[in-house]
């Protein structure tokens, strides 16, 4: 009257390898997160573009960007720096609120950045291997028309939608949304920014010496201390920065377009910039 | 950093994949060889014991913790992105329900009894401190045992 | 004392009805199980000290009912049921309750 029956296998669960539904969640999770963060990006960085300059700069007070600098230490190098600067944003025709500030970094990275409120860094260590003033023009020109196309504010757009969307997602609380630190390291712009601002240095050293020789020494800096630190070359699709032969390259078809000159006299850098550039080695 | 915590994720997962399955095929071969057993005491869900005997009632219960392996805490994770079924408890919840089934039985079958009626099952999380994230499941069975008089 | 999860003892009737007994027991696994556990936990498998940790509070939560029933003069507990909570990480409290009565001819 009573019995319990065998109950075949199977009916309370899936007869499915389990590797299957996990390759298949695994490429869902990943073709999300990609497509989340590429919407989310681009609209954070359109969003971010709206932002009127002034707005800009509040936000960078709160970070006080100032305790980087050594600007302090060296004024006759950052007055000089800083000369350049308000000479250039006069060639670019920048919006009369768009104030560039030049920052001097005391620091052996070969490297120059500009971030949001329109300041530029620009290390010692990039400053010793620049051999005359037009090269200096054209990195200079490169960071300003970051900032004169809103690249860095942007960026910062960009990368806070991603954060917050990836917080969101995995849940964790431990990812610095604006922390200061994220700020000078994470801006990252795009190749089509790179180029924007490629351009634009030119365009700004042909208006101030009606050439543009110097130019591509920026370009080749860059290139040789790649080739001295004997890290190949990221291949184009993994760097932003488009390569250094093919920027090279890039600024001749430019001047060819435009008919500018590649050569012409250079002008040369003041004569305390080596002094101040050494004093570290004094001290 | 990344990477590191990525690589240690990875090699959880693989090792939580194979000792995983290998531990469950172990268990469900064994449930199915002591099911065959045991289902010659049958158990009820019903309330109402047989009216035509007198019977002993005594209660019987049987329990089990399983812990779930890495890789299905994994697995349902990544369907927590997307909802819908998660297969991989699927097998764990069954597998802990029988087993806990078959110990109840085992009691019973001590205590000679010839049914077991009114089985209730209790199912409960019982995640520590340590590791909130990783499901532990304890499944109770209990019923009451029915023994005739005359064995006794 | 009879204990059941069924509504009526078979062949006895019940003389009195005294209400509900109930028994709980509160236990929490040590750290170290819980590491053990954790363990554990990447590979699967039954977790032999969670289960006795568990058995020995549902015996300590039932003798503490049968305490209850006998001391207002119950011979046995009937329609039992148990219930597990998680009231906190890493302690769990078994609460196991019935009715109490009082069955006749126990004797034969």
């Amino acid at each position: 009257m009573y019995h319990n029956p065998k109950i075949p296998e199977g009916i309370n669960s899936t007869k499915e390898n389990p590797l299957k539904e996990f390759s298949i969640l695994l490429l869902g999770t990943i073709a999300l997160v990609v497509i989340v963060s590429l919407i989310l990006g681009f609209s954070g960085s359109w969003l971010a573009g709206k932002i009127p300059f002034s707005a800009e700069v509040k936000i960078a007070s709160m970070y006080d960007i100032t305790q980087y600098t050594d600007s302090n230490e060296h004024p006759r190098l950052a007055q000089y720096l800083q000369s350049l600067v308000d000479k250039i944003s006069k060639a670019q025709n920048l919006p009369e609120e768009m104030k560039i500030t030049a920052h001097y970094m005391d620091s052996d990275t070969v490297n120059a950045f500009a971030t949001i409120g329109g300041n530029l860094f620009i290390y010692r260590g990039l400053l010793e291997k620049v051999p005359n003033e037009n090269t200096l023009v054209t990195l200079l020109g490169h960071e300003i028309g970051h900032v004169k196309y809103r690249h860095p504010i942007k960026s910062l757009g960009r990368g806070v939608a991603v954060a917050i969307a990836m917080t969101t997602i995995t849940g964790s609380t431990d990812s610095q949304i604006m922390g200061d630190a994220g700020l000078l390291t994470t801006l990252q712009f795009s190749r089509e920014m790179e180029k924007q601002a490629d351009e634009e240095a030119m365009y700004t050293l042909q208006s101030l010496y009606g050439h543009i020789n110097g130019g591509a020494e920026l370009f080749r800096i860059f290139q040789n201390m790649r080739q001295e630190m004997e890290t190949d070359e990221p291949s184009e699709l993994f760097s932003t920065h488009p390569l250094d032969q093919h920027r090279i390259d890039n600024i001749s078809i430019m001047a060819k377009k435009n008919n500018w000159k590649e050569t012409g006299n250079l002008s040369p850098l003041p004569d305390f910039f080596q002094e101040e550039i050494n004093s570290y080695l004094n001290q | 950093m990344i990477m590191e915590q990525l690589l240690i994720t990875i090699v959880l997962v693989a090792l939580g994949y194979f000792f995983g399955r290998r531990a469950e095929n172990k268990h469900i071969k064994s449930i199915i060889e002591r099911e065959a057993v045991m289902n010659q005491l049958p158990a009820m869900a019903g309330r109402f014991p047989p009216q035509n005997g007198k019977y002993h009632q005594q209660l019987v219960s049987g329990s089990v913790v399983i812990a779930n392996d890495y890789f299905k805490t994994f697995v349902a994770g990544l369907r927590n992105l997307f909802g819908g079924k998660i297969t991989a408890y699927e097998t764990l919840l069954d597998r802990a329900r029988r087993e806990a089934v078959l110990r109840m039985k085992q009691e019973a079958q001590s205590l000679g009894a010839e049914l077991i009626f009114n089985v209730k099952y209790e199912t409960s999380n019982i995640s520590g401190q340590y590791n909130k994230r990783m499901p532990v499941i304890e499944v109770h069975a209990y019923g009451t045992a029915l023994m005739e008089y005359s064995t006794k | 004392m009879f204990i059941s999860n069924l509504e009526i003892m078979t062949g006895k009737k019940v003389i009195k009805h005294l209400g509900l007994v109930q028994g709980s027991s509160v236990r929490a696994k040590h750290a170290g199980k819980d590491i053990m556990a954790g363990i554990k936990n990447m590979f699967g498998g039954e977790l032999k000290a969670y289960t006795e940790l568990l058995h020995e509070s549902r015996e300590e939560a039932t003798s503490r009912m049968i305490e209850q029933a006998e001391s207002i003069g119950a011979n046995a507990v009937l329609n039992v049921r148990y219930s597990t909570s998680s009231i906190t990480a890493g302690a769990a409290e078994i609460y196991v309750y019935g009715t109490a009565v009082i069955l006749d001819n126990l004797g034969d």
